[in-house]
C-alpha cells in the first residue's frame, strides 16, 4: 500500500470518505486599498471571473483566468492577497478589532498578519514573529498590502515569554505537515515520524502561547493539517496542562466538529467546539481551528 | 537615513517625515507610529520590520519602497503616464519607449514617477529621450515578484 492509501485509510478510520479534491484559487480583497466592487470590476475587465465566497468577509474564488492571478498590476498594487479560502477563517474566528494588541506567533509570509491589519484598519499593534527566511516575504507583503501596524521580530516563538508582554489575542497558525490538496507530491513527502516531530514543536509553541495569554484573552490555534496528532491532540495536551484554559465554540457556517476521539484515544469532551475542514466536504484546503480562552 | 534624505531631495520636495518617526534597522528605514515607537522601548531587541518600510540599501545602493514612491507621487513632481500596454512592459522590468507614453511633464535627465492612466504609481525612472529608450526603468512594482523569486532561490 502506498502512502496515499495509508493516509486515506486513516481518514476513513476517522469516519470519513476521502477523495481527491481540486479547489479554485482564491483571493482576499485588501480593503485597506480598494473595495470588493472596484477590484471585481477591474479584474473582470481583464478576463478574470470572480465569485464571492459567501462564508468569508473578503474572499473571492477565481473561476476563470487568462493570466496568473499572482502577477497582475492589481496584485502588485496590493489590492488583494492570494490566500486559500480556509486559510482566511482563523483570523475571522480571532476577530481582530481596531486598537487590539495581537501576537502572531508564526507569521511569515504574512497572509494572516496582513488580514488582521486590514480588519484592524491598521489601528493597534500586531507583534509578528517567525524565524525563517520567509520573514523577507512577510516584509514584502507588509509593504505591498500597506499593513502599517505590524512589528516583526526574528524570534523563536517558543521563547516569546522573553518579551515580558501579555496579549488579549494570539494567533498560533502553527507550522504543520500540511495536506494533500494542491500538492501532488504531498503523500510521498510525508511520514508519520515527520508528523510526530511537528506535534512536539506545536505543543511547545502552544505552551508558550498559553503563558503570554492574558486572563479573558483568546488564543486561536490553527493548522492546515488533517492529522489529529497535530490538532486535537495538541489542544487536549494544553487543556490538560493548564486548567485555566477552556475551549470556546466556533460558530462557522462551514466545516465539521473537532474529533472527540481518534485511533483509540479520547480527547477533551469539549473538542467538538473546534472546527475541522475536510477538503472533500468543504471543497477547500484541509484546516483545523481551535478557539482557546483563559479564565 | 542620509540616503533616504538625498533620494527625496532628488525630487525637489520637502522631506515628508519627522526625524522621530523614522526607525533604522539593518540598513532599512521604517516609518513607525508613536504607539510602535513606545512599544519598541518595551521590547529591547533588534526589530526586523516596524510600521512601513521606506527603503533600504541593496547592493550598496538605496532602493526606495513603494510606500515612499507613493508618497512622492502624491506631490507635485515630474511624472509620466503610460498606456496600458506600456504599463505592463514597464512592470516586467522594461524601459519605456516614446510610443508608450500618454503624457509626461519631465525634461531630459529628470527623475520621473511612472503612473498608469489611473494615476497609480508603478515605479520610477529617468528621462533619457534617446533614440529608442525614452525613460530608463529604475524601479517598477514587478520588483515584488523578483524579490520573491530571489527569496525562493535562497530558501
Ligand atoms: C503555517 S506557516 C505560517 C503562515 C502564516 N501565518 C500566514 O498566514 O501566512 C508556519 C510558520 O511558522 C514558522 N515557524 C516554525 N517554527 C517556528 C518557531 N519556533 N517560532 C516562530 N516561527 C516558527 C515557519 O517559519 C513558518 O513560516
Amino acid at each position: 500500500m502506498g502512502s496515499k492509501e495509508l493516509f486515506f485509510q486513516r481518514y476513513a478510520d476517522l469516519g470519513e470518505s476521502p477523495r481527491d479534491v481540486r479547489v479554485h484559487q482564491t483571493i482576499r480583497v485588501n480593503t485597506l486599498k480598494t473595495t470588493h466592487q472596484l477590484l471585481k470590476d477591474r479584474l473582470e475587465r481583464n478576463n478574470f471571473k470572480l465569485e464571492r465566497i459567501p462564508w468569508l468577509q473578503d474572499g473571492f474564488a477565481v473561476k476563470k483566468s487568462k493570466q496568473s492571478i499572482g502577477s497582475t498590476t492589481e496584485y502588485l498594487l496590493g489590492h488583494y492577497y492570494t490566500q486559500e479560502a480556509a486559510a482566511q477563517l482563523p483570523v475571522h474566528v480571532l476577530d481582530p478589532k481596531p486598537g487590539d494588541m495581537i501576537l502572531d506567533m508564526t507569521a511569515a509570509p504574512g497572509g494572516k498578519t496582513t488580514q488582521m491589519s486590514q480588519l484592524m484598519q491598521n489601528k493597534g499593534t500586531i507583534i509578528a514573529l517567525d524565524l525563517s527566511n520567509r520573514l523577507y516575504s512577510l516584509k514584502n507583503n507588509i509593504e505591498r498590502m500597506g499593513a502599517s501596524n505590524v512589528m516583526v521580530y526574528k524570534k523563536d516563538a517558543r521563547f516569546v515569554t522573553d518579551f515580558k508582554l501579555q496579549f488579549d489575542k494570539i494567533l498560533l497558525d502553527a507550522p504543520c505537515s500540511g495536506n494533500f490538496v494542491g500538492d501532488r507530491e504531498w503523500f510521498e513527502k510525508r511520514t508519520f515520524d515527520d508528523m510526530k516531530v511537528r506535534a512536539r514543536l506545536q505543543k511547545e509553541l502552544i505552551k508558550a502561547a498559553a503563558k503570554v495569554l492574558k486572563p479573558g484573552g483568546i488564543l486561536i490555534y490553527s493548522t492546515c493539517s488533517l492529522e489529529p496528532e497535530e490538532n486535537e491532540e495538541v489542544i487536549d495536551f494544553i487543556l490538560k496542562k493548564d486548567n485555566s484554559l477552556s475551549l470556546a465554540l466556533i460558530d462557522l457556517p462551514i466545516g465539521d466538529h473537532g474529533l472527540p476521539k481518534a485511533f483509540g484515544q479520547s480527547f477533551h469532551p469539549d473538542m467538538a467546539k473546534c472546527r475541522r475542514l475536510w477538503p472533500w466536504k468543504s471543497q477547500t484546503q484541509g484546516f483545523f481551528i481551535a478557539k482557546v480562552t483563559k479564565q | 537615513m542620509k540616503q533616504l534624505q538625498s533620494f527625496v531631495a532628488k525630487w525637489g520636495i520637502e522631506f515628508p517625515y519627522a526625524r522621530e518617526e523614522l526607525i533604522e534597522s539593518s540598513q532599512n528605514v521604517f516609518l513607525a507610529s508613536k504607539e510602535q515607537r513606545e512599544r519598541l522601548t518595551q521590547i529591547p531587541r533588534d526589530i526586523f520590520s516596524i510600521g512601513l518600510p521606506l527603503g533600504g540599501i541593496r547592493r550598496g545602493q538605496f532602493v526606495p519602497s513603494f510606500v515612499l514612491l507613493d508618497e512622492i507621487a502624491a506631490r507635485d513632481v515630474k511624472k509620466a503616464i503610460l498606456s496600458e500596454k506600456a504599463e505592463w512592459l514597464f512592470i516586467c522590468g522594461r524601459d519605456v519607449f516614446k510610443e508608450g507614453v500618454v503624457s509626461c511633464n519631465a525634461f531630459q535627465g529628470d527623475f520621473v514617477i511612472i503612473q498608469n492612466t489611473r494615476n497609480e504609481c508603478l515605479g520610477y525612472g529617468r528621462l533619457e529621450n534617446g533614440a529608442r529608450v525614452f525613460i530608463k526603468n529604475l524601479l517598477d512594482r514587478g520588483d515584488f515578484l523578483r524579490r520573491e523569486r530571489q527569496a525562493g532561490r535562497q530558501r
